[in-house]
């Protein structure tokens, strides 16, 4: 064993150093002098005999007092927090922790107090005399006093009858208290009693230190370390308030003086379920029967039912508690009511008279959708901020109209046409995403309410109206519905409008084409629905009178909803609606052109109530049908009345489109001609629009407005189709593909610089490598091709005569392959350099000698089935000097012994034996490797060897243990 | 629109497609080391001990995760510092040695443990040298003196710690 040396200057940390005598240093108890002892003697027989500890126990005692005429009380006892999950009421006893001395007593088990509690019952600090009293708490405020806590001129409470024996059956309870003022029956309580402490006067000598316990059966169901002994007849003294009391400290309980032995009685305590009344005011007031029934017989409820640790929190009434605590607003089980801030979840047209869809209820007919969903909002928590982002529903009535919005969808282009007065609309859509587009026509005041639109919706269009105000509620959610309320209240019905700039005015009226929009069958319409429609003629499209009847309102409804989101026909609408300037203004004849915003809007609530798979025909009536009509019969000039049936109701809609969107160009959202197909039995259908080359003609056919796919895919709930604008697909499209294309670019250049890499490295000569191809160097004759060895000592030079050279004693067995993986040979262990006999030039390995070994051994296989070959010569053999020969092999046996390559090492080891018989330190070695290599015999052989060849060798202790270690293995 | 939209379905499809077969290309293999002159090499020697294997082990362990301020990722010897001792016959432990064992080792900087009996009986003492081999000194040593093998289990780590804290 090495034993480190401390060289002088150099840094040595001593941790933990400890020598002998240190370590046996003050290692016994202390002692003291014999005149020291002495004096300490007499001191000791001066004192008086000091008196013998006595045992303290903490006992929770539960005292039953009779309830305080506590009126803001109402008879209940403050909220018990100490025993969370007690369902039991408040008693009006007062459970108080005492601590006193009981002989023979098991402690009771440790009542842990509600979280927040403070603990109540501390250890006394060290030095604390060990005091003979027990400790009163002083109970909360508003709890009546014990007997012993009473002062002596305060009234005393009505006497409490004996206790009695809680029925048979009533399973134990584990901190079962007495009350303190119970006079223990003379008689022996049955079988299942069980004894209980009282509190013992610690100070009065005439009182018993122990309770007396009476002799009873012991309780075949009694659990000894609940039990404690009862003074049984005797009246025990009521406890002294001391010292510790005040102090707050409970005594120590180590008084092991009292004989175990005595006989228990034990008394079953009342079957209590004892639940937590812990917040709930109404479970703290509702009393059990059985507790009653147990509070008449004088039994307290246990004490973590009512036990009021904390003054403070038991002088909290439980009316204050109660008024505290929030009450649920809704029973459970129903769903939370939406707030107001929230968006609306409903999807629908609402109309004043609306008979197809299912009203709410306590909605009135004439109150707007907001100011009634605003008043039957519940009594819920609402955010301020977002409340008051909401407008007034009042202000709401004023409101202009609110451009259709079919569908809704998200990334839908929201068009907003015209006016509608007197129709309310509450479009409430789904999801209206951040890229909503709003191309509106102002209406004077108009106003657009997105609710939960995250960003500002873009609002594009012709001449939005300066006066139109739009308000955006953001709703943090976006996964709820948002809502887009407007509502209608335009002046006049009648307005004009002029074609958009750009539009060639054919110098004639165009004809009147007339849309008609009929009713389900099913539902009411009480005005004759006549309005009609006249298609916008956009920029580069001649307007062609048409006139065609159109099918239930349900479908055009989809049919706008799809237009909206590819942007044809609905954009078109609102772009010629958004056109169309004011006759008065302008006074320019215009071709007619009407848009149908009232029925767009309308038409949302139909599309989302109705199913959207099923046919027109079949849909129900609740499903928010609606008759719209709506005449467009535009002549130059004239003026275009827009009548709208909603549900029956006839509301006349329309506005006067402000001067002021006449000064702006008509922008079209979508510049697209209207892709309205003719109706079948329209006589003089619209041209159909020009359709861009290699793009497929829109069908024109009704059923085909709705996208069968797109049908598939809407949401029935959302109604909204999943689809995302093809305009905002395709700068992710383009992107996607260029940086894919980007990609690959750069995949192919990466993976084709390192191809030209690889093929120039394996084209290109070496530049300087070593020498692979041997010199012409005659060998001999009798070397066979597989010999490296012999080819070595040719290409080396040396002059080792390979004929005369006996083969080396490398026994195949000596020498098993090892795979040694060549990153665990370290570099700089191995050098190549330091092998010069040994090296083969022709290696490509040098550090690998198992290959070396591996031929060798086959060489000496073939030279063992060629016997007429000569025998060669190990490369490590010299030829002059047999102990250079030696140390070189033993140099290179320590090189692979150090690269852990103990097999290698042998072979060279053996090469120096082989060399040098005598040479110890290769047996040294050989031990060694044979050790790192598992053969412990061989390694102590080696050893053995090698004490024998150096007995006096300096490592020969070291040695030694090497033997004695591998012999114990 | 919906053929326009086809072939923007198409053409995404094809280059996530090369994309994903570009990315399932062989990876490139690592480079090779390239030796650095003048690179300190920092050899940390495994413990050994006949008396007390299981120490030696603990230690062997700590020094594997041993590391110097100044110094790269330690080569963990093959053998022990008792064997070079053993081979270049010079088993003091004085610096001399140390030097030589450095040397034949081919480091510069040498982490090793020496564990020996301790002050009591059963107790053991290991001692933690960083050794430079070119000073011929050792940088920092620290002793701890351990009541059984398997307090040198659980404390070892803080020798290691005082011994390389530089």
């Amino acid at each position: 064993m090495t034993e480190p040396a401390k060289p002088k200057g150099e840094e040595l940390v001593e941790i933990e150093a400890m020598d002998l005598e240190e370590w046996e240093r003050d290692k016994h108890t202390p002692q003291a002098g014999g005149e020291r002892m002495a004096e300490l003697v007499k001191q000791t027989a001066a004192a008086p005999p000091p008196v013998p500890a006595r045992k303290t126990q903490t006992i929770a005692r539960t005292v039953l007092r009779p309830p305080a005429k506590d009126e803001k009380r109402d008879g209940v006892d403050g909220p018990t927090l100490r025993n969370a999950g007690a369902d039991l009421p408040a008693k009006p006893t007062v459970a108080r922790t005492t601590t006193s001395i009981a002989t023979n007593q098991l402690r009771p088990p440790a009542k842990t107090p509600v979280a927040g509690t403070p603990v109540r019952i501390q250890t006394p600090p060290a030095g604390t005399p060990v005091a003979r009293n027990t400790t009163v708490r002083t109970p909360p405020i508003g709890v009546p006093l014990s007997s012993a806590q009473r002062p002596a001129d305060a009234p005393k409470p009505p006497a409490t009858p004996p206790a009695k024996t809680p029925p048979a059956g009533i399973p134990s309870k584990a901190t079962q208290a007495l009350p303190t003022d119970l006079v223990a029956p003379a008689k022996a309580p049955s079988s299942k009693t069980r004894t209980q402490a009282l509190p013992v006067d610690l100070v009065a000598p005439a009182k018993p230190m122990r309770t007396e316990v009476v002799p009873a059966k012991p309780a075949a169901k009694s659990a000894p370390a609940r039990t404690q002994s009862l003074a049984s007849g005797v009246k025990p003294p009521p406890p002294l308030a001391l010292d510790a009391d005040t102090e707050g400290w409970s005594l120590p309980d180590d008084d092991l003086s009292v004989p175990m032995d005595a006989p228990k009685v034990v008394v079953d305590p009342p079957k209590l379920e004892a639940k937590s009344a812990a917040i709930d005011p109404s479970k703290v007031v509702a009393p059990t029967p059985k507790l009653e029934a147990l509070q008449a017989e004088n039994w307290s409820p246990p004490d973590d039912v009512v036990h009021d640790p904390d003054p403070n929190l038991g002088s909290v009434p439980i009316a204050a508690l109660a008024g505290q605590i929030t009450p649920i607003p809704e029973p459970l089980g129903q769903p939370r009511k939406r707030a107001s801030s929230e968006p609306s979840v409903s999807m629908s047209t609402r109309a004043p008279s609306e008979p197809s869809a299912p009203p709410p209820p306590k909605r009135a007919p004439s109150e707007p959708a907001i100011a009634r969903r605003a008043s039957s909002e519940p009594t819920t928590v609402v955010d301020p901020e977002a409340v008051t982002s909401i407008r007034d529903p009042i202000v709401e009535t004023e409101s202009t109209h609110l451009g259709a919005a079919p569908g809704v969808d998200p990334d839908d282009a929201i068009t907003n046409v015209g006016a509608d007065p007197a129709i309310t609309h509450e479009i409430t859509g789904v999801g209206i995403e951040p890229n909503v587009e709003v191309a509106r026509v102002g209406g004077p005041s108009s106003k657009i309410e997105v609710t939960g639109a995250d960003v500002e919706p873009t609002v594009t269009g012709v001449g939005p109206d300066p006066k139109s105000e739009i308000t955006k509620v953001l709703e943090p959610n976006p996964a709820l519905n948002k809502t887009m309320v407007g509502v209608a209240a335009g002046p006049a019905p009648t307005r004009t409008q002029t074609p958009p700039a750009g539009v060639p005015a054919k110098g004639a009226p165009p004809p009147t084409p007339t849309r008609t929009q009929t009713p389900i069958a099913g539902v009411p319409a009480t005005p004759p629905p006549t309005p009609t429609r006249t298609q916008t003629p956009v920029a580069g499209v001649p307007a062609t009178p048409s006139t065609r009847t159109q099918g239930p309102v349900a479908e055009t409804a989809v049919a706008s909803t799809e237009t909206a989101s590819t942007g044809v026909a609905a954009s078109t609408d609102a772009a010629s609606g958004s056109g169309s300037t004011d006759a008065a203004s302008t006074g320019a004849a215009s071709t007619g052109v009407a848009t149908d915003a009232a029925s767009l809007g309308l038409s949302t609530g139909a599309a989302s109530t109705a199913p959207i798979n099923a046919p027109p025909m079949m849909r129900p009536a609740t499903a928010g049908t609606l008759a719209s009509s709506s005449t467009g019969g535009v002549p130059a000039g004239g003026t275009l009345v827009t009548a709208t049936t909603v549900a029956g109701a006839n509301v006349t809609s329309g506005s006067n489109v402000s001067a002021g969107s006449s000064a702006t160009a008509p922008t079209l959202v979508n510049a697209e001609p209207a892709s309205l197909p003719p109706p079948p039995t329209a006589p003089a259908p619209l041209p159909p629009p020009p359709v861009k080359p290699g793009r497929p003609a829109p069908d024109l056919a009704p059923p085909l407005l709705f996208d069968g796919d797109k049908r598939s895919e809407r949401d029935v709930d959302t109604d909204s189709f999943p689809v995302v604008r093809s305009s905002s697909k395709k700068p992710l499209i383009i992107g996607g593909a260029i940086a894919a294309a980007l990609l690959i670019v750069i995949l192919v250049f990466a993976l084709g610089g390192k191809k030209d890499t690889t093929t120039t490295a394996k084209n290109d000569p070496p530049v300087k490598k070593d020498p692979v191809v041997q010199p012409p160097v005659d060998p001999p004759v009798d070397n066979p091709p597989v010999d490296n060895t012999g080819s070595n000592n040719a290409a080396t030079g040396s002059d080792t005569a390979p004929v005369d050279t006996p083969p080396v004693d490398t026994p195949p067995v000596d020498n098993p392959p090892v795979d040694n993986p060549p990153v665990d040979n370290p570099p700089t262990t191995n050098p190549p350099v330091d092998n010069p006999p040994t090296t083969n030039p022709n290696r490509t390995n040098p550090t690998n000698p198992t290959n070396r070994t591996n031929r060798n051994n086959r060489t000496n296989k073939i030279k063992t089935k060629t016997p007429t070959e000569t025998p060669t010569t190990t490369p490590t053999q010299p030829t002059g000097d047999p102990m250079a020969a030696a140390r070189v092999s033993y140099d290179a046996g320590n090189k692979r012994l150090y690269a852990g390559d103990p097999m290698g090492a042998i072979v060279e080891f053996k090469a120096a034996l082989a060399a040098a018989p005598g040479y110890a330190a290769a047996h040294r070695g050989l031990g060694l490797a044979y050790t790192l290599g598992g053969d412990k015999a061989k390694a102590v052989a080696s050893f053995k060897a090698y004490l024998a060849a150096a007995p006096n060798a300096k490592d020969t202790a070291k040695i030694q243990e090497r033997i004695a270690a591998l012999q114990s293995k | 629109m919906r053929v326009r939209d086809d072939l923007w379905r198409r053409a995404l499809l094809l280059a996530i497609c090369l994309a994903v077969g570009a990315g399932c290309l062989p990876p490139k293999p690592p480079p090779k080391p390239v030796y650095e002159p003048g690179k300190l090499v920092f050899a940390v020697l495994p413990a050994e001990s006949q008396t007390f294997p299981i120490a030696a082990r603990a230690a062997t362990e700590r020094l594997r995760r041993a590391r110097v301020k100044g110094l790269d990722e330690p080569q963990m010897s093959k053998v022990s510092l008792d064997v070079v001792q053993l081979q270049i016959e010079c088993v003091d432990a004085n610096a001399d040695c140390y030097e030589r064992v450095g040397k034949e080792l081919a480091a510069n900087q040498m982490l090793f443990a020496e564990i020996g009996n301790g002050p009591r009986k059963d107790s053991i003492r290991v001692t933690i040298t960083l050794f430079d081999v070119d000073t011929k000194k050792r940088r920092k040593a620290a002793s701890k003196v351990f009541a059984s093998e398997e307090d040198v289990v659980w404390g070892v780590a803080d020798v290691i710690a005082e011994a390389t804290k530089l």
